[in-house]
Parts: C-alpha cells; structure tokens; sequence
C-alpha cells in the first residue's frame, strides 16, 4: 500500500520483510527509490519498504515545525566590507539530522552562522544570482557576476568574493579577468572566486577554510595592479593539508584533478599569496615575485566587456582520430574561431611521410582551406603546462606557416579559449590579441 | 515493583545489589572487524605494527581540522561544541593500505561484496529481517578518528533474535560500518591540541549488532556477549585476535540513567564492570540526595521516569547560583613548589589555575576500595575524568591534597589566597592557560551535576597494562543528544533481491556444534579434531580428504597451514602409494611447494634423493646384518641399543620409514635379547 501522510510525519508501519513480518516507528521521509516507502528510524537510520509490502500504516502524529535560532550580526566599522556573490555550490549548507535532509544556505546570516569566524574578517553582506552547477554556467552568467561585482564595489564595498562549483571555476575567474583588464583597466577592488571540493555538510569539508581565505584575501590583500593575475584571484587549498589557501592568478589557473582539495594550480605562473589560515588567528604571506611587481597606473574598468553567446568557438583535440571531416563540420557550422589542442609542443597530424596516412594529407588540406577562409585557427597544447612553440620542428613551422595561431603563447588552455571569445567580442585582431599579455595571462617569464 | 521503592544495597559491596529490584536494564553492541578488504575503498584490509616511534618515515602526513557540522534547527551538537573548543588538529598518516578515499581526497566506492554478503549471513543466523533497500548514512564524528568527520554505515537488518542461555534476547539492529583511524599520540602545544591517526584501520568493515534491553543481569550480560561472538565467529569469515571484536555495555538502573560502557574486550570482567556501574549510579543517586537534603531542595524520586523537569531545572539553577564559574590563576604561589607534575608545566609556560567549589569539602571523596579490592565510586574521579576531556593530564582536588608533592602549606596558602571557609573545596589545573581554563569549566559542569542522577554519558573501562584496572570506568564523552546520521549521497542504495537472500539462506555455515558432530565420526584423537575445529581447517579437511587416512591427513594439513591443500594431498597419496616414505614428506613439501608437479614427478624426485621407502625384504636383511655384526652391544644394551642402531640403519637403507625401521630392530633385537 502507499502511504497517505504528510512527509515528516511519525508513522508505525507493519510490512512483510524476505525473513517475515515485523513493525517498525519511525519520521517519513522523501521516498529513496520510486515504489518504496522511506522512513527515518530514531536511530537515525534510513529504512526503505516496497509499498507493495506495506501491510498498515498508523499516522502517530504530524510533522512538527522547527523554529531556529536566528544569528543578527551587526557592522563594526573597524573591519572592511565584503560581498559574497553567490552562483552556486555549497559553501555552507545545514543538515537536519530529524529528516536528514541537507539543504544549502547563502544567506549573510547563514554564512556566518555556518562559519562563525567570518564575522571577525569583514561586514559580510551577500547576493545570489543563481545556484546552478558550474557545468551549466554559460557566457551570460559572466555578465551577470561582473555586473554584481561592479554593484558590490559601488555599493562600498572593499572586496568582493564569488562562490562558485568547482569544475569551471578557473574559466568564471578568466572571463571575469578579461571583462574588467582585457582592455587596459583592472577591477575596482579585489575579486576572489571560490569554492569547495568537499561538500560543506560535512566535518571534514574545505569550504570553511577556503570561504575565510577568500573573504580574508577580499578584505585584507594587496592593491590590485591589474596586470599580474591579481584583479580576479581564485582561492583555493594549497594542499591535502588544511592552513595554507593558495591565492592563484585566476586568468592562469585550472582544475587539475576531479576530486582532491588542491584541485587547482596555476598554469605557466605562480601564486600570488598564500593565506594561513590558525585558529587563532588568519595571515598571509605574499610571494617574493608579487612584491617586487611595480604598481600600474591602469584605471579602473567601469564597464566590463559583455561576453556575446553568438559567437561558435568549437575545440578539438589532435590526436589518431581528428579528420578533415571534424574540420570542415566546423567551418560549415560557422565557426568564428577553432581551438585546437595540440600534441607537445602543439603539433597536428598532418604530414605523411610513408606516405601510408592519406588522412593526415586531407586533415592539412581542410585546415589551409579553413585559414585561407580566416577562420582563426588556434593552436594550444594538451599538456597544459608549458609554452606552445612551433619553432622547434619543421612540423611547427609549417603550421605557422598555414597561418595557425598561437606560436608563443604561454597561456592556459581554458583562459586561450576565453580570450579569443574576448577578442572577437571586443572586435579585435585573433592574432594581435594572442601575443599580447593583457593581465598576467600570457607571461613569457617561466619558472615552472 | 522494580525501581518504585528506595534502592535498596551497599555500594561498597556489589553482591548486595539486585539487578530485578534496582530496576536494571541492559543491552550490548558488539563490533566485529571482518577478513575481508576494506568497506568502501578496495584497498587491503591489513593492520601494520607500529607506534608513533617506529612509524616509517615515508609514510605521508596530512593535517586538518573539523568544521563542527550543524545540527537540527541550526545548533552544534554539545559534543561537537566541546571539540571545537578543545581546539584540536589532527594529523593522518597514511599507511600502505590508505590512499584518496581514506584521506577524505576521493568519493567512496559501493560496499565490498564479501563484507556485504557476510553482513546478509549473520542476519540470517539471527533471524533477523534484512532491508529491501539499503541506504548508507554518514553518522557525525568530532574526535577526528574518520578523515571525513563522519562514519558510514548501512542498516543491513532489524528485528532478529540470539538464543542465549539464561533467556533469549532481541537483536535490535545490524550495520556494516568503517572502523575509525588508529590514535597514535596526542601533542599538547600552547594554544591547541593535535592528535595523529595512523589510517591503516579507517575504513575496515564492521558488523554492528545492537541487542534490545532484554539483558536480565550480569551474568546474562557476559553470556550473551559469548553467544554473539559465537554467532560472528561460525560465519568464519570475521578477524580474531586482539581488538577484532569490541564490546559496549548499556547499563541503567532505575535511579540512574543510560550509560555506554566501551572497552570490555575481556568477557570475564562484563559481569563485574556492570556490578560496579550499578553501584555507581547508586552512589551518585545518594550523593544528589544528600546535597540536597543540605540546601533544603527537593529530593530525587527513585526512578529517573519520575523526574519533574521544572524541579530539576530549579535545581540546576540554584546550584548553578551557588557553583559559579569562580577561576584564579594561582600560579605565583606555586613557584617555589617541589612537585614534579607542578615544575616541568609551570616551565614549560603553563599556569596553575584553581576553581572553588563551594560546600563541596568532603564530597569529592578519597580514594577507598569496595570488598572486592575495586575503587568505589567518588566524585573526584568524575571530576578528574571531566577535566581530562580537555586533555590534560588530571587535576588535584582539596579532599585529596596534600599529596603529590603539594604539602599542606600550598593547601593553606591557596585556601588563604582565595579566602576559601571549612566548607569550600578547590580544584587546581596544571596546564596552558586555555586547556586548563577549559578542563576547569568542564570539572565545573560536572561538580554541578552532583545535584542529579549520573548522567547520561560515554565511559571508558579502566585500563591498566592492557587488561581492567578493577573493572571501574571513567567518564568519555556526553551521550550525543540524538542520532547525527544524514545520507550518504556517494554510494548509491543496495538494492536486496530474492535471488541473492536465498542464496544467503541456502549457504549457511554449519554451527560450531555441527562441525564438531561432523568430526566425530572420523578416526582421529579428540585433541587432534579440535584443533583442526580452532584453526578452522575443518572444511578443507574434509573437501580433499577423499580416501586418506584420517590422522595423516588432519596432520599434514595442519602441519602445512597455508599449503594448497589440493598439493597436500597429493603428496599424502604419494606416500600413500609408497613412492616416498613417511620421513620424506616434509623434504618432498618443501621441493615441490608453489612449483608445478605431478605424481609421478614427485614419485621419481622421492626416488631420486633417496627419500623412497626401501623395500621390507631388503631393509629386513640390513637390519638383521646391523644387528648381527654387533651382537655384544645388542647383549649388554638389549633394548637400549635401539637408538644407536636406528642411525645406522638408517644410513645404510637410505629413505627408508624410520617406523618400519623401528619395528623390525625392535624385532631383530628382542630375537637376540
């Protein structure tokens, strides 16, 4: 039988199991799997019954509302202010143990409440513009956040953070670069994005830490320049070890691996800081290279690039499967530009020399048809570290010379993909704009 | 009626306590680590010997902290609460059999198959009712000891019962869980705490078996312990040895209240741990009644079901008035001290903080044992044991002191320094300042639940040496204030079908009574078929046994634990056949062990090294020629010279059975004897 209660109702059920019948009390809750009954036993345990094993069902009384307790925080002067923007993730989250239902939270006073610690950072006041999972984020959600961040600053604030899903956090912190420094200018104040690896419902989870870092860096880290990677900054853990946040460039950065807390590094750059964070107390340490930068005489951006979602900006991968026939789906779809991931160096398989690879002779074919069209072609490198040369070998060189792009460039995989999407907003040159370094994204200085 | 009058008994002497009338209840809850890898990780489920000084340097270390969950309507849980004050870090290290998902750096995998399939097979032997659907829950732990700060563990089945001698009980509930990390040491540094777990355990499967409160008395108790390890151990599928299985005891009478008693490993102490436990929820019922008799407040029904919640809350009120926070630092007057304890922490930059307990003199008691030589419950110890919660050491308290190296004149001079009367007490806390103002205020707490029954909590047996001290316990942790379990949205729900609980059902494993009845029949010496029962090789005994001999083959099988048995055997037949004799077949073991063979190449290797039997006719004739040529000897020794001649022969029949040797000396000499 089905049950006829409301959710969150206690409930005596009597039900046939595979070794006899038994009886059963318990909180009911959101069902675990269509046809069965899903009930909170007050052990805590969740116990699921097929309906159709369901012999009776006692409704012993009707969910109770909860009253929480509501935290009022008030502004002290002496502290900086700081908005956090909200696009989803759960940076702070609350679990019902009665229903086991965990929901997320963003409101200021959940924040804090959540990480009680924020408080003595900044006056934290906080917008949700969505809450969404970072896959699902799309050029107009850019508009959105840069949008929010220049009404946050003007609205006094001194820092601004955005909270964000991992998997596309450092493509959010490129976008967001090139909005406000692609043309000269730099954020009004400093912009940290964040997140978290480890979802915040549990003990073990990174987002406190990574919050009050990114909050900290908001209020406390140096003046921005604009040029090295310090308008938009991603913090995130430095290690598997909690206490030290990386403060990381956000227009070289990346995701490099699915699930630990260190997941992002910086590409072809360095981190700008590392914020400590103690339980008695948060500091930082701002790396030497930072330092010794000479401070910009760059404007602030009062208005951010608008990132256009006409543009088609396909990518693919070289490797034994790409064929002409990829190539020119994507010139007959329109293609404004094409990113191309490289072998190495950023090498195609484009040359025959046994002449035993008549595919690697049509794949040259289209791709010199495609350049001769002025289709930009952009050449990056799948090993995402490193400089994408095509000096080196003749294979290089003869991609240059059918008019590839990207020879030189230092700059990460993901930001490559944004800053052309930038160029062609913008309406500028593809090639003029690759070799050009706008905010740190294309530093030919490499340590590592 | 049980619980509705005085209680009645000594607590200086348990057998004048009867459970029936105290209102007694009691249940278990066993954890078994199983043989199998690990619950959620595939990783192996192996335990590696080492201390915090013999900890491999190659071993990574990782360090975090635990951010205190939210609790229902948005509250920390007490427990949770404490340990963040306590301001503890923990360091992992990750041992060979650890990796991302221990570490907390990768989502969990599904269950491991045989843990889950031995889980289903223990709820069948206890009638227990299996769920058609399995939901693993994260259960909320603070104390560092899972990476994630939180258990997993999956309800398998509800609603058994366990034949117990003395009476059946109930089996509430059964889990599969992650074991917790191992606690290797505990650093106290100025401002925190940091505690390091070895991983090497996180993560091994356990079976939880939570009986209903059907226990009727001590010794029931100690029998249905037997009785579930018994059930656990038939599956033979579960760890043995040393901290494999681990027993808690819920022990209440009616004027005291729940209490988990963890640490009876040894199931010979249950009995008295729960008398003692008894008695001190006894002792603390009339110590509450006797405070307040003294401040005129109202006095403790017998049965906690009794208790009105406004009068207690008055209570608490009034003694919270008359107890208040007071803490001095007095560190000055023990500069000069001669202590050892008071020196090396006031050194090291710690404080010597001291908290007044007014009208306690006297209360907080003095060390005093019972008739059976066990200490006899006080609230100094409780105090103590609150104060340890935030990890320090232990704290002096005014009824015990002088002792330690603190004389009377330190008593004075504190008793002076806070203008303290006859009727006050102290407690003094040796440590940095935050750890000993948090071990005061925690001492506190408790102090001012000496007005009320002992309190729900979380006891420790008392360990000395590795074994009971006395079969006392001492306070843990709080009894956490509900069930801190949410879903576990990482592993999806185990679906049980028909097929695979039949399959449970039709793969039962015998009972140890069952497998006994089954050796008898075979014609070996009862020692022999029970240790082939303890090293469990009952099973592989009888599945190669084919036509061998009994007693051979239970030998060579135990002999050659680990062997493949199906090899064993075929060896045992080479013997059998007479190709090697019975003195070559540890030589023909060791040859052939994990190389590929067949009978005839053994046969031919027997013969080669002379390990082959040699015939009787030819070996009668070397014996009789052994003997004959030193007939003076065999005269003067008679059967003395067996020995001596035995090597001989043996020398000269090369691979010859020594028995059949043996036999025909013996019988060669007695002709000349």
């Amino acid at each position: 039988m089905e049950i006829k209660a409301d959710l969150f109702s206690e409930v005596e059920l009597k039900y046939n199991s595979k070794n006899g019948e038994s009886q059963v009390t318990g909180i009911l809750n959101p069902s675990a799997k269509k046809g069965f009954t899903t009930i909170k036993l007050q052990n805590g345990y969740n116990l699921s019954i097929q309906n159709d094993d369901i012999i009776s069902c006692e409704i012993i009384s009707n969910p109770k509302s909860q009253s929480q307790e509501k935290i009022t925080t008030t502004p002290k002067s002496e502290l900086p202010n700081v908005t956090i923007i909200h696009t989803g993730g759960t940076i702070a989250s609350k679990v019902d143990y009665k229903t086991g239902a965990v929901t997320a939270k963003f409101e200021p006073e959940d924040l804090i409440d959540a990480n009680p610690r924020l408080s003595d950072v900044a006056n934290i006041s906080a917008k949700k513009i969505g809450n969404m999972f970072s896959d699902d984020i799309r050029p107009q959600h850019w508009n959105l956040m840069s949008a929010a961040i220049g009404d946050a600053f003007a609205q006094g604030a001194d820092g601004v953070v955005v909270t964000h899903g991992t998997d596309t956090l450092h493509i959010t912190a490129a976008a967001l670069s090139f909005a406000f420094c692609g043309k000269g200018g730099k954020t009004p104040g400093r912009v940290v994005v964040t997140g978290s690896q480890r979802s915040s419902d549990r003990g073990s989870t990174d987002a406190t830490e990574n919050l009050l870092a990114a909050v900290y860096w908001a209020a406390y880290g140096d003046d921005v320049c604009g040029e090295k990677g310090d308008s938009v900054t991603i913090a995130m853990h430095e290690s598997g070890s909690d206490g030290e946040i990386a403060i990381i460039p956000g227009c070289s950065a990346r995701k490099m691996h699915t699930t630990k807390r260190e997941a992002f590094s910086a590409i072809n750059a360095r981190n700008i800081a590392i914020v400590q964070v103690k339980p008695s107390e948060i500091s930082h340490e701002v790396q030497q290279w930072y330092s010794d930068c000479s401070p910009s005489q760059r404007e602030v951006e009062t208005r951010p690039t608008q990132y256009s979602n006409h543009f088609k900006i396909p990518q693919l991968t070289a490797n034994a499967w790409l064929t002409a026939e990829q190539i020119e789906a994507m010139a007959s779809i329109g293609a404004s530009a094409i990113i191309i991931h490289g072998t190495g160096l950023g090498h195609l398989p484009i040359d025959n020399p046994q002449k035993d690879a008549p595919e690697n002779d049509e794949l040259w074919r289209a791709l010199y048809r495609c350049a001769n069209r002025e289709i930009p072609i952009i050449i990056t490198s799948q090993c995402i570290n490193g400089p994408v040369d095509m000096n080196v070998y003749a294979k290089g060189r003869k991609q240059q010379d059918m008019g590839l792009l990207g020879h030189g460039v230092t700059t990460s995989p993901d930001s490559i993909a944004v800053k052309v999407h930038w160029a062609l907003c913008e309406g500028k040159d593809i090639a003029e704009t690759l070799a050009k370094d706008l905010c740190g994204e294309n530093n030919q200085r490499l340590y590592n | 009626m049980a619980g509705n009058s005085e209680p009645q008994g000594d607590v200086s002497d348990t057998s004048t306590l009867d459970p029936e009338s105290l209102g007694f209840m009691c249940g278990i809850e066993v954890h078994q680590q199983l043989a199998t890898g690990k619950l959620h990780s595939r990783q192996k489920g192996e335990l590696y010997d080492v201390s915090i000084d013999t900890l491999p340097e190659d071993w990574p270390r990782y360090s975090r902290r635990l951010t205190p969950a939210r609790g229902e309507g948005g509250k920390i849980d007490v427990a949770a609460k404490f340990e963040a004050k306590r301001n503890r870090s923990f360091v992992y290290v990750m041992s060979p059999n650890s990796g991302l998902i221990e570490l907390d750096e990768r989502p969990p995998l599904p269950h491991d198959k045989d843990a889950m399939d031995i889980s289903l097979t223990v709820s069948a032997m206890l009638n227990a009712k299996p769920l058609d659907l399995m939901q693993t829950m994260r259960k909320t732990v603070v104390d560092g000891s899972n990476t994630t700060g939180f258990q997993r563990t999956t309800l398998i089945s509800r609603d058994g019962i366990l034949e117990v001698e003395g009476g059946d009980v109930r089996i509430d509930v059964l889990c599969l869980e992650e074991d917790s990390a191992r606690k290797l040491d505990t650093i106290t540094r100025q401002e925190s705490v940091e505690v390091i777990y070895n991983l090497d355990r996180l993560g091994l499967p356990l079976i939880e078996i939570a009986t209903a409160p059907d226990i009727k008395s001590p010794d029931h108790a100690k029998d249905t312990a037997i009785a579930l390890g018994r059930t656990l151990r038939d599956t033979r599928r579960v760890r043995r040895g040393l901290g494999s299985i681990r027993q808690d005891l819920n022990v209440s009478i009616a004027c005291g209240d729940r209490v988990e008693i963890k640490g009876c490993q040894d199931l010979s102490w249950i009995p008295r741990i729960i008398e003692l436990e008894m008695a001190r929820q006894l002792h603390f019922y009339r110590l509450a009644n006797e405070l307040r008799s003294e401040m005129g407040l109202p006095i403790l029904p017998n049965n906690r079901d009794d208790d009105d919640s406004e009068i207690e809350q008055n209570v608490a009120q009034e003694v919270s008035k008359k107890l208040s926070l007071n803490i001095n630092d007095v560190s000055d007057l023990f500069s000069s001290c001669e202590s050892k304890m008071v020196t090396s922490s006031l050194d090291s930059g710690g404080v010597m903080l001291a908290l007044v307990l007014p009208g306690l003199a006297g209360k907080i008691g003095t060390k005093v044992l019972d008739s059976q030589g066990s200490q006899m419950p006080r609230l100094g110890r409780e105090l103590a044991g609150a104060a340890k919660l935030a990890g320090v050491k232990g704290i002096f308290h005014s009824d015990e002191l002088p002792a330690y190296g603190i004389t009377q004149d330190y008593v004075d001079s504190v008793r002076e320094n806070l203008s303290l009367n006859k009727q006050d007490a102290f407690l003094l806390c040796c440590a940095p300042k935050w750890q000993a103002e948090l071990a005061l205020e925690s001492s506190l707490n408790r102090a001012r639940m000496a007005w009320h029954r002992s309190p729900k909590e979380v006891r420790n047996v008392v360990i000395k040496k590795g074994a009971p001290e006395d079969g006392t316990t001492s306070p843990m942790r709080p009894l956490p204030g509900g069930a801190r379990m949410y879903p576990e949205t990482d592993i999806p729900n185990f679906e049980l079908t028909d097929s695979k609980w039949k399959k449970v059902l039709d793969n039962l494993p015998m009972s140890q009574a069952e497998r006994k009845s089954r050796l008898g029949s075979e014609e070996m010496s009862e020692d022999q078929a029970k240790q082939l029962l303890s090293k469990q090789l009952d099973d592989l005994y009888f599945e190669f046994k084919a036509d061998l001999p009994a007693k051979a083959w239970a030998s060579i099988l135990m002999d050659n634990e680990g062997q493949n048995p199906q090899f064993l055997a075929d060896v045992l037949q080479t013997k059998e056949q007479g190709f090697v004799s019975r003195d070559g077949i540890n030589t023909l073991i060791a040859e052939f062990s994990n190389k590929p063979y067949s009978m005839e190449s053994m046969a031919a290797w027997a013969e080669e090294n002379g390990l082959k039997p040699a015939d009787a006719s030819d070996l009668e004739s070397v014996v009789k020629s052994v003997v004959e040529s030193r007939l003076d000897f065999v005269k003067e020794r008679g059967m003395g010279a067996m020995g001596p001649l035995m090597g001989l022969v043996m020398k000269e029949a090369k691979g010859a059975d020594g028995k059949q040797v043996s036999d025909l000396l013996r019988k060669q000499i007695m002709k000349h004897q």
